[in-house]
């Protein structure tokens, strides 16, 4: 058991699974990557976009915001 | 074998599993279709992207520590809002806790012979093309990049021969809302209207699972709406396979004759859990019967098998490799004899749930030891405590 570790790429299960179809556990490979790509999603002024990563968690109090978007991660779309 | 859907859960595991019990223990099996949010201590808080005013720890931790017992065999995928570290752990699909299953970034089990597939995540075209290269701790960027759905996985998803029973998705395949009542959805998500319309709302990546797995049934949450639709799979003598809206439009009909088989998928959104909310699904399967089990599926271990290497390497800036050819989408389809090795070779096709490892000491023991060492932050593996200490 590791404590507070916020990871385990060792996860017994996902070890067992790739030792048993005899591939390797690419999460232990350690390659961490960079930056994603950024640029291309471009959202006109005022349009609300419903592909976003941030869907309403709203309690029903909460009505309908839709604030404009400039930023697609920051968007709440509000519920009934 | 009786089988409860539901669409968001947003860590309201109490909340659902006390509907279940009201029904009298009448079902067997509960599938969820994303946002689960298995957060186990404060830490995976910080994997977890959300607004601030919904960062709550929930009662997850409490099944994870042996404290309570889902009360009912649980199937998940992920969400977007997600403990991602956690489930990186496990990307094949492992046991979260006791009696509950992630079904992992992509795959395929069994219950009862039922046969339910699923894709974690929502789609981002910023990062369809790019490995898995999102590692914790987590930057702002990439805790939620890490659930954006990859094309290796609808790839390999899509060598799936044989048919599906169930498919899980967190949001909605493109276009999905012409099958089904479009104005109601519509009076109801009236924000919606303008994505319909221009077909941008929804993932072009369940679409083209929708149209190559076409299962039986499809459910989906995301958009926390109940919302039915069927969806009915023409095949044309010239072999090439669409879809046709249930809402009759003369000019997107196939000829009758052109009509060789239809395969029908019924797909039901569903709402997140609160009161007097759409959250909750039942339906009965008959045929199958529910043994209390979990089975790993033979064609889907193939494919796991044969595209294992199109899972490595990667630097996170570049596209997957070539080696997946959309000319030849059935590049990675297992071929019989290697289905039948695996039948032969595999001791055992049952996950067991004794295979549940706990790699994390949950909440309050974790709270407890973070105060006790204060010079450990959150951000710091024990393994990384050792090597300082």
């Amino acid at each position: 058991m590791t404590g507070a570790m916020i990871v385990d790429h060792n996860n017994p299960q996902t070890v067992a699974f790739c030792n048993m179809l005899g591939i390797s556990n690419f999460l232990s490979l350690g390659h961490q990557g960079g930056q994603a790509q950024q640029g291309g999603h471009v959202q006109q002024p005022g349009h609300v976009a419903v592909n976003t990563d941030e869907i309403p968690l709203d309690d029903e109090e909460d009505v309908v915001p839709v604030a404009p978007a400039a930023n697609a991660d920051e968007i709440e779309l509000g519920d009934d | 074998m009786k089988v409860a859907i539901e669409g968001c859960l947003h860590g309201e595991l109490d909340a659902v599993y006390s509907a279940l019990g009201r029904l009298g223990g009448a079902v067997d099996l509960l599938l969820c279709c994303g946002d689960f949010q298995s957060l186990r201590n404060d830490a995976d808080l910080d994997a977890m992207a959300v607004p601030q005013k919904y960062r709550a720890l929930g009662c997850f931790w409490e099944y994870y520590c042996g404290r309570k017992r889902a009360p009912v065999l649980t199937i998940f995928i992920g969400g977007n809002h997600e403990a991602s570290n956690y489930l990186l752990e496990l990307f094949h699909g492992g046991w979260v806790c006791e009696n509950i299953y992630f079904l992992g970034f992509a795959g395929v089990v069994n219950v009862g012979g039922l046969r339910i597939g699923g894709l974690s995540g929502i789609y981002d075209h910023k990062h369809y093309y790019l490995p898995h290269y999102e590692r914790p701790p987590f930057s702002e960027d990439t805790k939620r990049s890490v659930y954006h759905v990859r094309e290796v996985d609808v790839v390999r998803l899509s060598q799936l021969s044989s048919k599906l029973d169930v498919f899980l998705s967190h949001d909605w395949p493109t276009d999905i809302a012409f099958y089904g009542e479009t104005e109601r959805l519509l009076q109801r998500k009236a924000f919606l209207r303008r994505e319909v319309h221009d077909h941008s709302l929804g993932s072009p990546a369940a679409a083209q699972l929708l149209a190559t797995l076409k299962p039986k049934y499809w459910f989906a949450a995301h958009l926390h709406v109940k919302f039915p639709a069927i969806v009915t799979h023409t095949t044309t003598n010239s072999g090439t396979s669409t879809s046709s809206t249930s809402q009759s439009d003369p000019s997107t009909q196939q000829p009758q004759q052109e009509k060789a088989a239809a395969d029908i998928t019924r797909f039901l959104a569903l709402d997140k859990c609160l009161p007097r909310r759409d959250y909750l699904q039942l339906l009965d399967f008959p045929d199958h019967v529910f043994d209390g089990t979990i089975q790993h599926d033979l064609e889907w271990l193939a494919i796991v098998q044969k595209t294992a290497f199109l899972l490595e390497g990667g630097d996170g800036r570049r596209r997957q490799p070539s080696a997946i050819d959309q000319s030849d989408p059935s590049l990675f389809v297992p071929t019989p004899a290697h289905i039948e090795y695996l039948r032969e070779t595999l001791p055992s096709l049952e996950i067991p749930a004794a295979n549940f490892v706990a790699t994390a000491v949950g909440y309050p023991d974790w709270n407890r030891q973070a105060h006790s060492a204060p010079t450990c932050t959150k951000i710091i593996t024990n393994n990384c405590c050792i090597y300082l200490y």
